[in-house]
């Protein structure tokens, strides 16, 4: 079977589609996030988007409508322990994630134990991603994206210094709330993708290979995202091929790019 | 008649329960030069996060262009170079003319914040200033640390600001460098009426340019000018006659050997 036949797939399309804007969306906000140091925000997350999807089982109420929600609180509750506290960002991310995890267990037992279903969300199934998830998933991206193009220049000036973005007239705690309500949402869209126990790789690796290369900022922005999308296209198509599971092939690929913007740094270094 | 630009009216602060602020008052007016000196732990740095609003004080005891801190939106006024900018994350991947750039915000309107005609010329115009523009290309976190406070220096700049605040601008520059930009400041001030306000620790330079001394220590101990501080008996009390002497006395040396050029 060649590559056309591959794509003449209904469920193919969908998944290089939907895929393709999520990854696209998580790896340009994970630049942001790297810079910032709040990586691990993903994880966090993503644990709540667990505790969430056990939630949407026990309730029958479609995943989506329960997820998005309950993990835009999570984000809004991990910005309000950094500004109201005195905890640094991965205090307050561990505190939401154990939240998550222990909510979602607790939730899922009273489900009646852990389900087919559910394990598909920890590892993700991007391959039976449906029509109307795809149009979801498409919307959702092209607002995330559309913000951050909107808001380019404040989310560059406060992950710089946010003391001098203040006084250049941006309204700092807006957009750090800004980020990482979008982080929320991508969140949610990529458990289809990568599963919940990948998702952070899908924000951190593109950025971080991207962060080995790059030459400007902008530049950075544009690596990430094309590292991000092509992981993932090439990860699903190997996963068939190879028949592996599409989540982990899809991180292994941004893990083999990671490796190959590394070592283009160290050469350029000793050129 | 004197246009007042900042207004500072009994300021006090304090982190916990140490005081850092107390009853601080004094006025800035257009094409002020004023030199804020003062120890380790002063509170310098914190007096001009109060005036920028970076540190919430009580009361709207702060003015900038006779708005209260609180309420004050009109940024492209200021122009702010911050002590700590200099621990940046050095592997941030962005270009030294991105980061210079970043100075423009300020002019765009809230919303969208779109590139506007004429920036990038600004943006040439503070490399050139600086004697950077040569290095626009090379990454920020390359360069090195007096290149790094020169690009910091243009973006404070950029935007040509009426008020502009320097905390410790000098530190990491080397003589002839540090010199020319004193230099500029003062042509700055000379030609455009620009208000500035600089921290540093080298009072007998600034004695040069500045028309103003503030002199701190949690509260102001003297506010005047140059001449005044160094005739003033209150100050050598302060200070002790030979502390008074050699800062001053710096001050006419370089003086002379400005003169003899």
């Amino acid at each position: 079977m060649e590559i056309s036949d591959l794509l003449s797939y209904g469920f193919m399309q969908r998944a290089i589609i939907a895929g393709s804007l999520i990854a696209c969306a998580c790896s340009v906000l994970g630049l942001f996030l790297v810079l910032r140091r709040l990586s691990l925000i993903g994880d966090g997350l993503s644990h709540v988007a667990f505790g969430s999807v056990a939630l949407s089982m026990l309730l029958q109420a479609h995943t989506l409508l329960v997820t998005i929600p309950v993990v835009l609180l999570a984000s809004v509750g991990i910005f309000r322990l950094t500004q109201k506290t005195r905890l640094y960002g991965d205090a307050a991310i561990g505190i939401v994630s154990s939240f998550g995890i222990a909510g979602g267990v607790l939730i899922a037992s009273m489900a009646g134990g852990f389900n087919i279903d559910l394990f598909s969300y920890l590892f993700g199934n991007i391959l039976a991603v449906s029509s109307q998830e795809v149009v979801i998933s498409c919307v959702l991206c092209f607002i995330v994206l559309a913000t951050v193009a909107f808001f380019f220049l404040d989310l560059f000036a406060i992950t710089f210094d946010e003391e001098t973005a203040s006084t250049s007239g941006v309204r700092t705690e807006a957009i750090t709330m800004l980020l990482v309500l979008l982080t929320g949402i991508t969140v949610v869209l990529a458990m289809k993708v990568v599963g919940i126990m990948l998702i952070s790789a899908l924000l951190i690796v593109p950025a971080a290979a991207a962060l080995q290369v790059a030459r400007s900022f902008l530049r950075a922005i544009l690596l990430s995202a094309a590292f991000g999308v092509s992981s993932v296209i090439a990860g699903i198509v190997l996963s068939f091929f190879l028949n592996l599971p599409a989540g982990a092939t899809i991180v292994l690929v941004n893990l083999f790019i990671f490796a190959l913007a590394a070592s283009i740094r160290l050469l350029r270094k000793d050129a | 008649m004197l246009e007042n630009i900042l207004s500072v009216r009994d300021v006090s602060f304090r982190y916990a329960a140490s005081p850092v602020l107390t009853e601080v008052s004094f006025d800035a007016n257009r094409g002020d030069y004023i030199g804020l000196v003062g120890p380790n732990g002063s509170g310098k740095s914190t007096l001009i996060r109060a005036v920028l609003g970076l540190v919430a004080v009580p009361g709207r005891n702060i003015r900038l262009f006779g708005i209260p801190v609180a309420d004050f939106r009109d940024w492209k006024k200021i122009g702010y170079l911050p002590q700590r900018l200099g621990q940046f994350n050095p592997q941030f991947p962005a270009t030294l003319q991105e980061i210079v750039s970043l100075g423009m915000l300020s002019t765009k309107p809230a919303f969208p914040k779109r590139r506007r005609a004429g920036e990038r010329q600004a943006v040439m115009q503070a490399l050139d200033l600086l004697g950077i523009a040569d290095l626009r290309k090379k990454m920020i976190g390359e360069l090195s640390g007096g290149q790094q406070q020169r690009a910091f220096i243009a973006r404070a700049l950029v935007s040509s600001p009426e008020l502009l605040i320097l905390d410790e601008p000098t530190t990491a520059l080397d003589p002839d460098t540090r010199e020319r930009f004193y230099e500029l400041l003062d042509a700055l001030n000379r030609s455009q009426k620009t208000t500035i306000i600089l921290i540093t620790h080298d009072i007998g330079s600034i004695g040069r340019y500045a028309n103003r001394l503030l002199y701190l220590d949690k509260r102001v101990v003297f506010y005047g000018g140059f001449d005044e501080f160094c005739h003033s008996p209150e100050m050598s009390s302060y200070f002790g006659d030979y502390s008074q002497h050699i800062i001053c006395h710096r001050h006419d040396h370089e003086e002379r050997e400005l003169g003899d050029l």
